[in-house]
């Protein structure tokens, strides 16, 4: 069995936006910039492996619910 | 008749104006304490996202955030929303994110943030932090000690069809009878066993992932289970059967380990092949929701 020490270079960058971006905290406070609490994950990755048309209209309907400013 | 004069006006946030005037914006890694008997402080300084600045520990009561300042113009909404479609920008960022959390894992108990939760002022994180503190202590507790550790299964299909009609009853008879029927009959036995066995092998995969998630969920503190990730993403030849995330003592992991290593003994000749990854600071175990759930 593969066991992965804490050397990053050996983590995938699917297992890395799975937790960083998936899983993390959501902190909101006034005047944040933050990523959403929506299905990001893959996001690039999925623009990445999807034809470009698909990928685009993925990409404009995936950011719609992304980033969201709160109103201050 | 109403008179406004300039002085009714206004001013804008001096905090907001400096922050502007200087290009200047908070990275927040993540909430945190010191853990019990190491000092942070001690350590040599960890360099943040933006290589020009090292990490340093906002205060608000009993906790922490661990932030480090970022051009607040790298953080335009309209230009991440860009960047957010580069895959080279956001594996750059991923891992610069990842590097620092790995660093800050070695010193504090962490509830790690998403990625990219950038303030414009040290007011606002505190008002963040101020709205946040009835649960972020007990979540703290939770962790505190424990490491993340992922656990990972890809199913061999082959290998598993051929399980499931040794090891289903109905399926090993309907296999008997194939290899006792003449000529004739053979091949329609044989059509109907693939097909019944595609079931059974569902079935079976089902029940013992299931079974082995039981197994680990004994060993650790918490337990949750993930998306399953497309083949695209993940890249093996087999299908991801099982991603959970486990919350382990670090007192608990040989225990663990040793679960995890009999099982990896008892279904690998199965063709199920085990992943195991960490420790992550307790991403899946984070959120005020798990924090109530628990």
């Amino acid at each position: 069995m593969e066991t992965a020490k804490w050397d990053t270079s050996d983590l995938t960058i699917v297992d890395l936006l799975d937790r960083a971006l998936d899983k993390g905290v959501l902190l909101w406070g006034e005047l944040v910039i933050s990523v959403a609490d929506v299905d990001l994950v893959y996001l690039g990755l999925k623009a990445m492996l999807c034809s470009i048309d698909t990928a685009e209209q993925m990409r404009e309907k995936a950011w719609q619910q992304l980033i969201e400013t709160p109103s201050v | 008749m109403q008179i406004t004069t300039m002085d009714a006006v206004p001013l804008p946030d001096a905090e907001i104006v400096t922050a502007l005037l200087e290009n200047r914006a908070y990275y927040a890694y993540a909430l945190a304490r010191p853990k019990p008997g190491v000092s942070a402080a001690a350590a040599a300084p960890i360099v943040g996202v933006d290589p020009r600045h090292t990490v340093r520990e906002v205060v608000h009561g009993e906790v922490l955030a661990l932030v480090s300042d970022v051009a607040l113009a790298e953080y335009d909404l309209e230009l991440l929303r860009e960047r957010f479609q580069n895959t080279l920008w956001l594996e750059v960022l991923a891992r610069g994110h990842q590097r620092v959390i790995a660093a800050l894992n070695e010193h504090y108990t962490l509830l790690p943030l998403k990625l990219c939760t950038v303030y414009t002022n040290e007011a606002s994180l505190h008002e963040a932090l101020e709205a946040n503190s009835a649960w972020v202590g007990a979540a703290l507790d939770r962790v505190e000690g424990a490491q993340e550790w992922g656990v990972k299964i890809f199913c061999d299909r082959a290998a598993l069809v051929t399980w499931a009609i040794s090891e289903v009853p109905q399926l090993r008879q309907l296999a008997t009878t194939v290899n006792a029927a003449s000529p004739g009959a053979r091949y329609m036995l044989e059509k109907r066993l693939q097909r019944a066995a595609e079931q059974g092998a569902d079935d079976l995969r089902r029940r013992e992932v299931e079974a082995i998630g039981a197994q680990l969920a004994t060993k650790v503190r918490a337990a949750q289970a993930g998306t399953l990730q497309p083949q695209q993403l993940h890249g093996h030849a087999e299908e991801m059967v099982l991603n959970g995330a486990y919350l382990v003592a670090e007192s608990e992991f040989e225990t663990f380990r040793a679960a995890l290593d009999e099982l990896v003994a008892e279904y690998s000749p199965h063709g199920f092949n085990f992943e195991l990854t960490g420790p992550w600071p307790a991403y899946s175990f984070s959120t005020p929701e798990q924090q109530e759930a628990a």
